[in-house]
């Protein structure tokens, strides 16, 4: 009895919503934005590729050449693009991708391989469309549908059904789920799909691990959707205020508070500027001998300071279940902060490695650093630490806590969403 | 009937303070337009001290930049907006230097080592706070004026009246304006209280006429999206597709449409990836590289000799590296030009894919708005363009002083000395002579006065503009006034 009427309920408002103007028009806008944002995702995975090849040839002709003085010899540590930043780009784009380690001669430096020349006024990630407008069309259907019930009636009926109110609720909930999670579930199986068919992703365990954290991720956000939204329909006399209030909630949680939240964060934490007048995208550097314009311990400050940054901005997120999903979604793909803390450790292991073995060479050859004469036999270079390619395997237990987080999120929404509509007074 | 044709104006002043009341007792207004200004007051605040901020860190970096300024480059500062407060314009993404070179001015794109580790995310100030937060309250509160009055009833009797309903619309759309209007000056007033208040701007004159037209177009576009609400309450008659239909053209022109804009101009017209650049860099140089060759038997008698003091060694050298440059002029000055030229093809393709892709996010009316007031305070693009025509201004004086004073001084630049980058030896920056520690008088060289963003600047894109607003207020109306005509009661 209880399953039937289960059904009944889901099947009710499963009939109601795939007829209407506003999921199909929803669905079309989810659509539309997700394939141009994918479509934009790829081109620059395309690119982020074709630089790495292009970079990893490079330096595998730098180091076959023939070497006279050791302050020539340098390693090079690859970043690889993330194979889910198809999905969620995240910061992947502005951060530095080559690092050219030099020891004891010089600096380490850092480049990007694709700094997309010209950001949008607000440019979407394929998770992020995902997350903003899944979550719209989890409160458009959910927070109308009590009131309505009421206003037309059959609200006294449903209950009149032998089944507990928690059952009417669950059907509501299933109901919101598979009117919006299968069509963006099948929005990312399709991009998948289409970037494993055209060779872009090897779908190996990892990733396919990975696809299946970020589904799950936005199942969780959807369903914090449909929890807030069932909570504002049990609270609310008629299906215009509940719409109201839900969609209130949605643009301050989805648009307002993440479009603030970086600023936010940036005026806790500001980043002091320094001049790269003599940065490597100039045409000074074809002209004149490079010359450290800035102080290495200003570089330095500036990283800290933009880490502080990133740090007040992570835990901005936990405030806004959108942005907490946007966070664990680039968790999972390996583009978040987190990924280029690793590279940054594994450039420092590198950096060590290198100074240690440069260190050796010179105290058996202290002539050798940088002056070469005609007379001198070819350079020794056993043992030089080779070029690295450091893969970014996404580090999904980081996305633990924000997982966590939005999963604590549902239980109270539906803690309290159950609370209210048992006590919701079925009268017209 | 002949009294029901004619247009009172006790009629229209009736229903404008009637709708108006509504307004003011509907308590969506209430908590939104309150929310509103709050946040509003939020934003003024941190606008200021952003603009404290900035204007820090440009005395920092200024102060910088006039140690290293010499014969080689000067690195200007851009100067930040006074008017941060009011709209940031996307200030913070732009090249905050530019890099003058004798005949070129250079702008560098932001070093991958130092941009945030954050999203962008939309900068805090007035613009935003009116674009995207007063929009929604105005949206909110008139979405449903007529779908409501029909669904409860008085639209019967307010249409018994014996006035046309034309009327009855043009009062329901001015009682809104009458509510907007406080609620954008009180909002803008203790804004303005906040910025006098913290003596970190520095006030003109000229700076209330920012303000009038910052007034004045935001309560343009707010009419707008009034008059939106005001289009999408008649053509649906239930009040919650209204709700619906309304909040989601406010999705698709705050947040859809600009999301839409990039991906779009890259197709249309895609900027050169900044890899390709570099490589065509790289190419000229290694063309270069090698049509000039210094052969190591040159340089190694000179620099492994003994019994020769550090001096000589390199006068000799100064004197090779001077005869290479004399002899291979024409090569050097192909070479710069070849660099000049294809920098700036690169940057031009750039320019054109964020142009294009402004032009196509103005297709949403909120960011129509938002370009407008970034004019208005003289922020964002308009500051680069006068920053930038302040440096080419600037390298017109400095180009022709400095290279004389280089010819004046070549006997005492470095070589950079022999390196032996690209096999045994070879002579660094044969292109030109290094001048960094030759002193000389700084005096000399001209000197940045830095420039303004006049007001006028913004003239007639803001003329523009506001035509722009009025004419599509209008154009609602008009569609409004259409359909209210056609209205069934039933």
């Amino acid at each position: 009895m209880h399953m039937t009427a289960l059904w009944g309920v889901i099947a009710r408002r499963l009939q109601l919503h795939l007829g209407s103007v506003t999921w199909l028009l929803t669905v079309i806008l989810i659509v539309v934005l997700f394939a141009t944002s994918a479509r934009r995702s790829t081109t620059l995975f395309d690119l982020d590729a074709a630089a790495l090849d292009a970079d990893r040839l490079a330096h595998s002709v730098e180091s076959d050449r023939m070497f006279h003085v050791y302050s020539e010899i340098r390693v090079a540590v690859d970043r690889a693009p993330a194979p889910l930043r198809l999905l969620a780009p995240g910061l992947d784009d502005a951060l530095p991708t080559c690092a050219t380690v030099r020891g004891q001669f010089g600096p380490t430096t850092m480049r990007g391989r694709q700094m997309t020349p010209a950001p949008g006024p607000l440019s979407l990630d394929p998770a992020q469309v995902l997350g903003l407008f899944g979550s719209l069309l989890a409160l458009l259907v959910t927070c109308g549908t009590v009131g309505s019930e009421r206003e037309q009636g059959t609200l006294q009926l449903v209950l009149t059904y032998p089944v507990r109110r928690s059952v009417v609720l669950l059907g509501e909930f299933i109901a919101a789920m598979l009117l919006v999670l299968v069509p963006v579930v099948l929005c990312v199986v399709a991009l998948l799909t289409v970037a494993g068919a055209t060779g872009r992703l090897v779908l190996d365990g990892d990733v396919l691990t990975g696809a299946g954290v970020f589904i799950l991720t936005l199942a969780l956000l959807i369903s914090t959707a449909a929890g807030t939204g069932l909570l504002i329909a049990s609270s609310a006399r008629t299906s215009a205020t509940g719409l109201t209030i839900g969609l209130f909630v949605w643009a301050l949680f989805a648009v307002i508070y993440p479009a603030v939240a970086p600023s936010l964060s940036r005026l806790a934490a500001p980043v002091d500027a320094i001049v790269t007048s003599g940065s490597s995208d100039t045409l000074t550097k074809y002209w004149r001998k490079p010359r450290a314009t800035t102080d290495a311990r200003d570089v330095e400050r500036s990283l800290q300071q933009r880490l502080l940054q990133a740090d007040v901005y992570q835990r901005l997120t936990y405030l806004s279940p959108v942005s907490l999903y946007v966070a664990a979604s680039e968790m999972t793909a390996g583009t978040s902060v987190s990924s280029y803390r690793a590279f940054l450790t594994s450039i420092e292991r590198v950096a060590a490695q290198f100074s240690r073995w440069q260190a050796g060479k010179l105290a058996e050859n202290p002539t050798r650093g940088t002056m070469y004469s005609m007379s001198d036999p070819p350079l020794d270079i056993t043992g030089l630490p080779s070029n690295q390619v450091t893969a970014v395997n996404p580090p999904i237990a980081d996305a633990a806590s924000p997982i966590l987080v939005l999963a604590l999120w549902n239980l109270a929404l539906f803690g309290a969403a159950h609370v209210r509509f048992a006590r919701y007074d079925p009268r017209v | 009937m002949t009294r029901e044709s004619e247009i009172s104006p006790a009629g229209i002043c009736a229903v404008i303070i009637r709708t108006a009341l509504e307004l003011l007792r509907d308590l969506r207004l209430a908590i939104f337009g309150c929310g509103a200004i709050a946040l509003f007051i939020v934003c003024t605040y941190a606008g200021v001290a952003d603009y404290a901020r900035q204007q820090r860190e440009y005395g920092r970096l200024r102060a910088s930049a006039l140690r290293e300024n010499g014969l080689e480059s000067v690195s200007l500062i851009r100067i930040p907006s006074r008017f941060l407060f009011m709209s940031e314009g996307g200030e913070r993404f732009l090249p905050n230097v530019l890099i003058v070179l004798p005949g070129y001015v250079d702008a560098p794109h932001a070093d991958v080592t130092t941009t945030d580790l954050l999203p962008r995310g939309l900068p805090l100030g007035w613009s935003f706070a009116v674009a995207y937060l007063f929009s929604l309250a105005v949206l909110i509160s008139t979405h449903d004026v007529i779908a409501r009055q029909r669904k409860n009833g008085t639209l019967r009797v307010v249409l018994s009246y014996p006035v046309r309903r034309v009327v009855i619309l043009l009062g329901e759309y001015l009682g809104m304006l009458v509510v907007i209007l406080p609620l954008l000056l009180v909002a803008f007033l203790s804004g303005l209280i906040v910025v006098l208040s913290s003596g970190q701007i520095d006030w003109q004159a000229s700076d209330w006429v920012r303000l009038a037209a910052f007034v004045v177009l935001s309560f343009l576009f707010l009419s707008f999206v009034a008059a939106a609400g005001l289009l999408i309450s008649i053509l649906f008659r239930d009040p919650t597709t209204c709700l619906v239909v309304a909040m989601l053209c406010w999705v698709i022109a705050g947040a859809a449409v600009p999301a839409l804009a990039q991906p779009l101009a890259h197709l249309i017209s895609p900027a050169q990836a900044p890899r390709e650049h570099a490589l065509a860099l790289e190419e000229a140089r290694s063309k270069f590289r090698a049509t000039i060759r210094v052969s190591s038997e040159m340089l190694h008698p000179i620099v492994t000799a003994s019994g020769m003091s550090e001096e000589r060694k390199r006068e000799l050298l100064v004197d090779i590296q001077t005869r290479l440059v004399q002899q291979h002029e024409a090569t050097i000055q192909s070479y710069t030009k070849d660099l000049m030229r294809i920098r700036a093809a690169y940057l031009a393709t750039v320019e054109n894919e964020i142009d294009l892709s402004k032009r196509i996010a103005a297709a949403s009316p909120l960011y129509l708005y938002l370009s407008l007031i970034d004019d208005v305070a003289g922020s964002g693009a308009l500051n680069q363009r006068f920053f930038h025509r302040a440096a080419v201004e600037f390298s017109r004086r400095y180009t022709p002083v400095c290279l004389a004073l280089r010819d004046q001084l070549r006997p005492l630049a470095a070589v950079g000395g022999p390196s032996v980058q690209e096999g045994p030896y070879r002579l660094q920056g044969v292109s030109s002579l290094s001048y960094e520690d030759v002193s000389y008088d700084r005096r000399l060289l001209p000197e940045f006065g830095g420039y303004e963003v006049p007001v006028e600047a913004a003239g007639p894109k803001i003329l523009t503009g506001a035509m722009l607003l009025i004419g599509l207020d209008g154009l609602l109306f008009l569609i409004a006034n259409y359909r209210f005509n056609r209205y069934a009661l039933a």
